[in-house]
């Protein structure tokens, strides 16, 4: 059962994301390792990174202890950082036929160069082979992303000047700054994706026409028409919809707003509008919404940042009529009250006799609801459903044209930035297995792990998430400045430090003895004996690695570190400082999570090596660097109280006495390795060492020959 | 299962002192199981002996392997041609093991690297207690499952010998005496009647013992020495 | 009257005991014997008492016969399997030994060759079995014997045991003894006469006579000392207070020893003096106590 089991977070986010592996990464500083797991399947990881919805962490089981990891703020940061890093990353989810998602984040995975189709620019697989994407939103792009890693030639069409879709034209600067969207574009092109812009389907080009030249087409060309509320008067002056408004803004013009603005709805771009209006400087900015804040689609934490931005909003209220003289002049609203369950699951709202009311309004947005653009496809054959979205047969997207296949909004009606990737990787699998004429295959279904024992829950320290900033409110007004500000390094470590790995842990192999040392020795409590091996339940291992360096048959292994990487860590580190070093060479252990910025420090000629927990090292890690070549060794050890995985110091304090009556026996000398607390008593260390001198296997020879 | 120790590391260098090529063979049961001659300490212990003998400018090359166990011959087989490369084997099983690769690889000194100890059970993290003496005429049906031969320091099979005080024993003071256990146990059983039987003195087995199991063999000739 | 007659005779019983030395100088071990001599009905001579090695028992027993006292010989499990035990009794036989105490033994890691290999071959229960069984004509194997010894078995009890199972196991074992046929006990030291008093009418029915152990105390120490370590001993406060205040430690050991064994009278049906070292003062106590 667990070997199919992920990661809540994983499990929840719609393309899988190895969330825990790249969170590791950050937790260690590796930010290249961490994008490379993102970029994995992520093509839009500075997008996602700031307006995801962020089901994971809506599932996050950190939540369970404190609140969820910052999951979305994470990757903005480990992607920020890393700009202009050129990661191509194979495909792998979704292409990769034995692809497990346990292999997360091991260097087997995330070292795997792109191989041949992926490094030509996309022009090496199937170069005769010809896909037309349709729209240039996330969905399209992620669609022709993938589609050129795996060697088709890929043609955007884009009805609008620029790419981008949504991204653009309908998330507002502030929240999503536009040359962040531009950048991630650039990069997609960059793989030798062809864009044709201003070209519109119905108007310039038909689908008939597409599949002359190309074997296949994927149509993803969103859901941008406004619904109208069903209301007198609705086509007065001063009533815009919010995708006409925000287009506007996001093209560069300042719509002229008056001071009073009612917005109708309670969606995303309702949020949107609203806010982008208090940047335009309207000073009375008031939502209508029918439902209350708990049915709202937005996020709580943004309807927060909205009215901290002064916008009004009124929960069960909805409009009935607008009044006005040419110009719109007032919104007659009527009270609701919320019923029965309706088809969407959630309460059913009802007017109120004898409640109405009114509002003055310079301009009314409306938000309400929006369907696909069904006159640019409606001469097209395809099955068109209620409101015009676009049937496909299964979630691969093929719809009843042959070679034609679509996704996104236009399929599913609006949705989120993630849901569109999704969809746009699931069409371009699918698309790929229709042209190499692959039989269908069955999705592989992960199952989510379940939460944390109680038990385990209890014994986890408490530690809250770290704060994003964000630009003072005074700031914000007439400015469309980024308001979320991202990490800095030490905020993003530690942010990093707090997930839990899951996943990450223990997974016993055949090699067990029985022993049941494990089942003694967890701090948690995980291991059981089994029928025939111990058996780890690895959706509540929580990582520490105890286990691992006490098994007397080497039998478990960490998916975090693995035993081969350790080593190669340790022979690379001693490796680098044989080449420099001067006379004494002494290595450094580190812990991680007691020092998220880096190592302690200590001058040169100090290598340090971090560990997530220097609980971690067994004994033949700590004599190893000796026989390696290593003068002295210090390793810093946390008090038993500030040990992230319990019970970590107090086995390395076992393990050092271990191997310094080890280093005794075999006349290499325990005074060479050594405990250290602070910088200061690295220094004495390293000065007792040099009389001690060099490690005798070394035998007058230098480090430096 | 088997407890065992390692040796100290001073006698196994001594042992392998005038060997340039050892090959060290951890078993991976008992002595797995009681933590002292598995992998994990195959790795330690060739790692240790590397570096003491480069300090004394004898460098030696060591091999590490640990199989299934080491008292079956068909899984000593599987590692000849590694063992055919070696000046020496050192072996990290249980006396028995050590005896299993000598008698396999007759060409090789095969050298003990653990003293063992006892017949014992797991009493939690890092300890383990002797149980059973393997005398060969179990007598745990009436001292309530708790062996007076292997438990009481004089193996006493009549009672205790009365020098127990406050429940441990005479001999060593942190141990429970055997025949205190023996009586809470009985009395817990309701079967306190057999601490009145006088027992029969434990007979000395003839050494080494051997079990042939007729009913599961089927050659004719009679067994071998090991 | 030898020990056997004495206790058939019915009156109350005196034994003593004394330790071998490590090494040949017995005389000062004979003076002691021949202070005594007349006074007491046997004297138990000790096996390697402690598991320190010394001069045997089966050859003092021998010396103190010579010199016209009744021996007990005390025998324990720890040196000798089943071959050698019973050669020494048929050995002891000979030499004129008439009565035997069997004893389990302390083990060799409280003595002075610690590494020495505990044998524990027969217990004291099994022990006594086979004397009663040589006294019938046969060895433990069953085989015939070419005269047969007639030796007077007896054994040790610890009415002090702490626990209540080593109390009950006391008892049991002690029952065992009897069935397998110790002819009268030994106690380890008593010091308080109540707990004593109820042990005896606990073993009432056993209808074997119990000698009641008398230690000579030296010092409050010792009586500290004892309460820790050994087994089944304990000295009330008022006694260890008595030792510490006095003036005489001697006398006022001689007291305690006196009064002692004047309540044990009506008790049991003798005492086993056991002076360890203080042999000389045991013709004092017996006239304090009324005994001469
Ligand atoms: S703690 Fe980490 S791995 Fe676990 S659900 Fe949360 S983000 Fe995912
Ligand atoms: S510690 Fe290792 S050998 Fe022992 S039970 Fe656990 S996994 Fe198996
Ligand atoms: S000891 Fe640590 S790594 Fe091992 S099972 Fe327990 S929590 Fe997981
Ligand atoms: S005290 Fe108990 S366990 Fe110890 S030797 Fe005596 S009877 Fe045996």
């Amino acid at each position: 059962m667990s070997d199919k089991a992920i990661p809540l977070c994983q499990a929840a986010c719609p393309i899988n994301t190895d969330v825990p592996g790249y969170v590791s990464a950050i937790s260690r500083g590796d930010l290249e390792r961490a994008i490379r797991i993102i970029r994995q399947v992520n093509p839009f990881p500075s997008v996602c990174g700031r307006i995801c919805t962020r089901p994971c962490e809506s599932a996050c089981r950190r939540a369970q202890i404190d609140e969820p990891i910052a999951i979305a703020a994470l990757k903005r940061f480990a992607s920020d950082q890393t700009k202009g890093l050129k990661v191509v990353q194979p495909p792998e989810h979704f292409y990769n036929e034995t692809h497990m998602p346990t292999k997360v984040g091991t260097k087997e995975n995330e070292n795997n160069p792109p191989s041949p189709p992926f490094s030509k620019g996309g022009m090496g697989g199937f170069p005769g082979e010809k896909v037309a994407v349709v729209g240039s939103g996330p969905a399209g792009l992620t669609a022709a992303h993938d589609l050129t890693l795996l060697g088709y030639r890929v043609t955007v069409f884009e009805a609008q000047n620029i790419l981008g879709g949504m991204l653009i034209e309908g998330i507002p600067e502030y929240r999503l700054p536009k040359d962040v969207v531009k950048e991630e574009i650039d990069y997609i092109l960059s793989l030798g994706i062809e864009a044709k812009r201003g070209l519109s389907l119905g108007r310039d080009f038909t689908i008939e026409g597409l599949l002359k030249d190309y074997q296949a087409v994927f149509l993803a060309i969103g859901s941008q028409k406004s619904l109208l509320p069903r209301c007198n008067e609705v086509e007065l002056t001063g009533i815009i919809t919010a995708v006409e408004f925000l287009k506007q803004v996001s093209q560069g013009e300042r719509p002229l707003l008056g001071k009073r603005v009612v917005i109708v709805g309670g969606g995303h771009t309702a949020i949107d509008a609203a806010r982008t209006c208090v940047r335009l400087g309207s000073s009375e900015v008031t939502i209508i919404y029918r439902r209350t804040l708990d049915e709202m689609p937005a996020g709580k934490a943004e309807v927060e940042e909205t009215e901290n931005e002064g916008v009004k909003i009124r929960y069960l209220t909805a409009p009935v009529e607008f009044l006005g003289n040419g110009n719109v002049k007032k919104v007659r609203c009527i009270k609701m009250q919320l019923g029965e369950l309706d088809e969407s699951g959630r309460r059913r709202p009802l007017p109120i006799e004898n409640s109405e009311f009114e509002i003055e309004a310079d301009t009314v947005i409306l938000a309400i609801g929006y369907i696909p653009e069904a006159e640019t496809i409606k001469d097209s054959g395809l099955i068109l459903g209620k409101n015009g979205t676009v049937v496909v047969k299964d979630d691969t997207g093929a719809t009843n044209l042959k070679g034609v296949f679509a996704g996104g909004d236009v399929v599913s009606g609006p949705s989120s930035v993630i849901e569109a990737i999704a969809s746009g990787k699931k069409a371009a699998r699918a698309i790929h297995r229709y042209l190499r004429n692959l039989p269908d295959e069955k999705m592989e279904e992960y199952s989510a792990f379940r939460l944390l024992d109680d038990g385990i829950v209890k014994l986890i320290s408490k530690s809250n998430m770290q704060k994003v900033s964000t630009l003072p409110i005074e700031k914000r007004i007439n400015s469309f400045a980024e308001v979320e500000l991202g990490y800095n390094f030490e905020q993003a470590v530690k942010e990093a430090q707090r997930c839990l790995s899951c996943g990450t842990g223990a997974v016993v192999t055949e090699n067990c003895a029985s022993c049941l040392n494990c089942v003694r020795i967890c701090p948690y409590g995980v291991p059981v004996p089994g029928r025939e091996i111990a058996e780890i339940d690895i959706s509540q291992c929580q990582a520490c690695g105890i286990c691992v360096s006490e098994c007397p048959a080497s039998a478990i292994n960490l998916k975090l570190e693995t035993k081969e990487q350790v080593r190669a860590e340790m022979e690379d580190i001693i490796n680098i400082a044989m080449k420099e070093a001067q006379e004494i060479l002494t290595i450094g252990f580190y812990c991680q999570y007691k020092s998220p910025a880096g190592h302690p420090g200590g001058g040169n000629g100090v290598y340090w090596l971090g560990k997530l927990c220097t609980g971690r090292l067994d004994v033949f890690q700590l004599i190893y660097p000796f026989e390696l070549g290593a003068d002295g060794l210090v390793i810093t050890v946390c008090p038993d109280q500030e040990c992230h995985s319990r019970d970590g110091s107090r086995w390395l304090i076992k393990h050092i006495e271990k191997a310094r009556e080890i280093l005794d026996e075999i006349g290499i000398g325990a005074n060479r390795l050594s405990i250290i607390s602070d910088v200061e008593e690295l220094s004495d260390f390293r000065k007792r060492l040099l009389d001690v001198g060099i490690n005798p296997l070394r035998k007058g020879k230098k480090v430096k020959e | 299962m088997i407890v065992a120790e390692i040796k100290p590391f001073e006698e196994i260098k001594n042992m392998i002192k005038n060997y340039q090529k050892v090959l060290i063979v951890g078993c991976g049961s008992c002595v797995t199981v009681c933590l002292t001659g598995g992998e994990r300490q195959v790795e330690l212990l060739a790692s240790a002996l590397r570096m003491a003998r480069k300090i004394e400018g004898n460098d030696i090359t060591v091999g590490e392997l640990t199989i299934r166990r080491q008292c079956d011959p068909e899984f000593i087989e599987q590692i000849k041609d590694e063992a055919a490369q070696y000046d020496v084997i050192l072996s990290m099983a249980c006396g028995a093991g050590v005896q299993g690769i000598a008698e396999r690889f007759k060409d090789i000194p095969v050298l003990p690297a653990m003293n063992t100890m006892f017949l014992g059970v797991s009493d939690g993290q890092g300890t383990w207690v002797e149980v059973c003496a393997a005398c060969g005429d179990c007598i745990l049906w009436k001292t309530g499952g708790i062996c007076p031969v292997a438990r009481c320091a004089k193996g006493l099979v009549n009672g205790p010998c009365g020098g127990s005080q406050g429940g441990l024993c005479e001999v060593s003071k942190d141990v429970p005496c055997a025949w205190q256990l023996i009586y809470a146990r009985l009395v817990r059983l309701n079967l306190q009647h057999f601490l009145k039987d006088i027992s029969q003195q434990k007979k000395q087995p003839v050494r080494p013992r051997r079990l042939v199991r007729e009913d599961l063999r089927l050659k004719k000739e009679p067994t071998k020495g090991v | 009257m030898g020990f056997r007659e004495a206790l058939y005779s019915g009156k109350f019983l005196i034994t003593a005991e004394i330790g071998p030395v490590k090494g040949t100088e017995i005389d000062v071990l004979l003076e002691d014997a021949e202070l005594i001599k007349g006074k007491v009905d046997a004297i138990n001579v000790t096996d390697l008492q402690s598991s320190v090695m010394r001069l045997g028992s089966m050859a003092v027993c021998h010396l103190l016969k010579d010199h016209g006292i009744d021996p007990i010989f005390q025998l324990t499990c720890r040196d000798r399997n089943r071959l050698a035990l019973q050669s020494d009794l048929l050995s002891a036989w000979v030499l004129g030994i008439r009565n035997v105490l069997a004893l389990t033994g302390d083990h060799p890691t409280m003595g002075d060759h610690p590494e020495a290999m505990p044998v524990f071959d027969l217990d004291s229960v099994s022990l006594l079995r086979v004397i009663c069984r040589l006294n019938e004509g046969f060895d433990m194997g069953g085989n015939q014997l070419k005269g047969a010894p007639d030796f007077f078995p007896g054994a040790v009890v610890n009415p002090g045991a702490d626990t209540e199972a080593a109390f009950e196991m006391q008892i049991i074992k002690m029952e065992k003894k009897i069935e397998a046929g110790a002819r009268f006990f030994q106690t380890q030291g008593i010091f308080d006469l109540d707990l004593f008093e109820r042990f005896m009418k606990r073993v009432e029915g056993f209808k074997t006579p119990i000698l009641g152990g008398i230690i000579l105390l030296k010092s409050a120490g010792m009586a500290r000392f004892m309460n820790k370590n050994v087994a089944g001993v304990f000295v009330p406060e008022p006694l260890i207070k008595a030792m510490e205040e006095t003036k005489d430690k001697v006398k006022t050991s001689i007291e305690i020893a006196a009064r002692l064994i004047k309540g044990m009278k009506d008790i049991c049906q003798g005492i086993h003096i056991m002076a360890i070292g203080m042999e000389d003062k045991v013709p004092v106590i017996m006239e304090k106590a009324g005994l001469l």
